[in-house]
């Protein structure tokens, strides 16, 4: 694990969770009343920080073909160096991202599969704390990018009806966990009629 | 729904249809056509102008296409649509999934006696409607009543669960009823007076004249001293008595350029409501309301009242010293291209309605509430949470921010201009003081109610029925501070609540109180009740919600 400070979630009182930690038993069946669902809080798979640690270098694609491209042509005269310069710099800014961002948010992020409702926790700069009651869900996706099945990872997506159209998404999710977690969660959205 | 596709006598628009359409084409057209014109007086060339009568044949076909392929019926429990030539769609929407149904006549179509309507189901999105333009305005308000009285007996009827083996017997039977509860009541009307005055105080046209005419000479003498431009404006609108001599050439013409145009933009906002709103009624139609309004075009549209999400009343700047607001009604699922998406999800129930008055008429859309004592409480009342003091210096500190930003990038510019605008900072903090005041968030009776805005002030009431979502957010400020927001979704748009700055712990604990009385399922089931399939019929009402308070 990197050198992620807990200091984000000091008001939480949250026991440091075991690394390799899987949510659900991935063959049982997630049984509604089953005690697999107590209400600890799950961290994400480690992993997820090279996902996204990943993801912020190929962000970085688009802007630095982009500014290479206008340096080039539009600002100076063609110098090599320059425009080298302008094609390193999104990299260098997506590597240096990359470096620090993706532990402390993999430390802040847990999710918890309370009796009544789902409950995300995450967030850096700015702190986030869902609260999803079951009735509330109307469907639960999981999907998986090329990326993610690469490094062995998938993600759930929570759909409410909310009408600002947001929809919650747990990233880093083991393919069984993501799969389990989804199974569960759309049984007991099930349970009520939807909207 | 099955099998009635069969035997549903589909029909066609008015082939009025066909004039409408090809004048909103032609209203479309008429820009490019005149840039086109431009073009070919330069160069003329026969074949741009063959294409150009290829393409108006072409569309003047399509649209005949269109009309001829689009019908629409009723069956026995749904309402049918088809259309398209090319890619063909058809829609069956059952009654019971109507949302609304609106008719509404521009100022041609009803010179023409037409009329378009506008079906609106609960899921948001473009496919989410049927729009039938244009039909008799006779047999639009026809198929309209047919509608709305379709759609309330199949709710009525689905509210058992078995009511489907059952649905054509207790639907015969509960029509009559149906028929005397719908005969509409009066809730609210408005005269042009008042219209005029909601329009008078609408937008912020009429707080730039105040300015202008009240607070400029001290402005100018602390504030815009040696800036031409706003010298100009400001010094001559200011002090007319003392200006006549030394006002300059640029100063008399804005006097005499921007003070009428303001004036008239004002008169046209005052003209505006009143046409728009002209007539406004508001009436009880069963459950649901009814709005009729506007001189020339008119709108006559059923409010769902079961699909409300929110109330929402919105004091502007103008309207605070008399006390008056605009109240909204958040619905779920309103489409987009409707009215009611031109507010973002919003529709306006009264345009304009003393705050005194707002209580009283809470109940009308949600029956079960009971706010008159809560809503004219004093914040000081205790029965309100609100932020600690302290939360005006985070306010203050973000502001503080915030306008140090521009400062910096006008320093970079215009440096004696960015000195001059640290005299604003003060009022910013006084504004802080008075935000953090206003702000303030109440549950009672099962609803939430929340309030902000210090100059402009907007308060929602939500019933806690029908929260979505709920959550705490922190950003870096309020972290510093020990605080943060409480975020109330909802299912309609716009429809959401912020209250910013209670105190963490507070703010988790109301988090935590108003999911702990959502209707909660899975607690049944722990208990050893019924298992998963036990149905909550209608989990959405509030009256089916056991309250906590």
């Amino acid at each position: 694990m990197t050198d992620a400070p807990a200091a984000a979630l000091d008001d939480n009182a949250r026991e440091p969770m075991d690394d390799e930690r899987t949510a659900f038993g991935a063959h049982e069946s997630p049984d509604l009343l089953a005690p697999a669902f107590d209400d600890t809080p799950r961290a994400l798979a480690p992993r997820v920080q090279l996902w996204w640690r990943i993801g912020f270098l190929l962000n970085a694609v688009v802007p630095s073909m982009a500014l290479g491209v206008l340096t080039w042509f539009a600002f100076f005269d063609r110098s090599v160096p320059h425009t080298a310069a302008a094609v390193a710099l999104p990299w260098i800014i997506a590597g240096l991202v990359g470096l620090r961002i993706p532990g402390r948010r993999y430390a802040a992020w847990r999710y918890r599969v309370t009796p009544d409702a789902l409950r995300l926790d995450r967030g850096v700069m700015f702190r986030v704390e869902s609260v999803v009651p079951y009735t509330r869900i109307q469907h639960v996706d999981t999907e998986q990018g090329p990326l993610e099945r690469m490094l062995g990872l998938s993600h759930v997506t929570v759909h409410t009806a909310s009408g600002s159209g947001s929809s919650l998404t747990i990233p880093g999710l083991t393919p069984e966990d993501g799969h389990a977690l989804r199974e569960h969660l759309a049984m007991l959205a099930g349970v009520v009629e939807p909207l | 729904m099955s099998s009635a596709a069969a035997n549903v006598t589909l029909r066609r628009l008015h082939p009025a249809s066909l004039l409408f359409h090809w004048f909103a084409l032609a209203r479309q057209l008429v820009f490019p056509l005149v840039l086109l014109a431009l073009q070919l007086r330069r160069d003329r060339t026969d074949w741009v102008i063959y294409a150009l009568a290829g393409v108006v044949v072409l569309l003047v076909i399509g649209s005949i296409a269109r009309y001829l392929s689009t019908r629409f019926g009723l069956s026995e429990d749904a309402l049918h649509y088809r259309s398209g030539v090319l890619s063909r769609q058809s829609r069956v929407i059952p009654f019971g999934r109507i949302q609304s149904v609106n008719v509404q006549q521009s100022a041609l179509q009803r010179v023409l006696a037409m009329g378009e309507m506008r079906v609106e189901t609960a899921t948001t999105g473009s496919s989410a409607e049927v729009t039938l333009r244009v039909l008799r305005w006779r047999d639009a308000q026809m198929l309209r009543e047919q509608l709305v009285r379709e759609r309330r007996s199949a709710l009525a009827s689905s509210a058992p669960i078995v009511a489907e083996a059952v649905g054509a017997t207790a639907r015969a039977a509960s029509a009559p009823v149906e028929e005397v509860e719908a005969t509409p009541s009066m809730i609210a009307s408005l005269d042009v007076e008042q219209l005029m005055v909601a329009g008078g105080t609408s937008n912020n046209v009429g707080v730039l004249l105040a300015l202008l005419f009240s607070g400029c000479e001290r402005i100018r003498s602390s504030f815009f001293d040696d800036l031409d431009l706003a010298n100009g404006i400001v010094g001559s609108v200011g002090s007319v008595s003392s200006a006549i001599g030394g006002v300059s050439a640029l100063a008399l013409f804005l006097l005499l350029l921007v003070v009428p145009l303001l004036v008239a933009s004002w008169l046209v906002s005052v003209g505006g409501s009143v046409v728009r709103y002209y007539g406004f009624t508001l009436e009880r139609v069963g459950r649901d309301l009814r709005r009729r309004h506007g001189l020339f075009s008119r709108v006559e549209a059923s409010v769902p009242v079961q699909r409300a999400q929110a109330l929402r009343f919105h004091q502007s700047v103008l309207r605070r010293p008399f006390d008056l607001g605009e109240l909204h009604l958040v619905s779920a699922g309103a489409s987009r291209g409707g009215e009611a998406a031109a507010s973002g999800g919003r529709q306006v129930l009264l345009p304009i309605l003393k705050r005194a008055s707002l209580a009283a008429f809470v109940p009308e859309v949600f029956p079960a509430a009971s706010l008159e004592r809560v809503l004219t409480a004093p914040m000081r009342d205790g029965l309100w949470r609100r932020p600690r003091p302290i939360a005006a210096a985070r306010i203050a500190l973000d502001s503080t921010i915030s306008w140090g930003m521009v400062m910096a990038l006008v320093m970079w510019w215009r440096p004696e201009w960015a000195l001059r605008m640290l005299w604003l900072l003060p009022l910013l903090w006084v504004l802080a003081v008075v935000r953090r005041r206003a702000r303030g968030l109440l549950m009672a009776n099962g609803y939430v109610v929340v309030r902000a805005g210090g100059v402009a002030r907007t308060t929602m009431i939500l019933p806690e029925a029908k929260l979505q979502l709920v959550e705490v957010r922190q950003g870096p400020l309020q972290r510093l501070f020990g605080m943060a927001s409480l975020r109330l979704t909802t299912a309609g748009t716009g429809g959401d609540a912020d209250m910013v700055d209670l105190p963490l712990a507070e703010a988790r604990s109301v988090q935590e109180d108003l999911v702990s009385r959502l209707p909660n399922v899975v607690r049944h089931a722990r208990a050893g009740t019924a298992a998963a399939t036990r149905p909550i019929v209608r989990s959405l009402m509030p009256e089916s919600v056991p309250h906590g308070v």
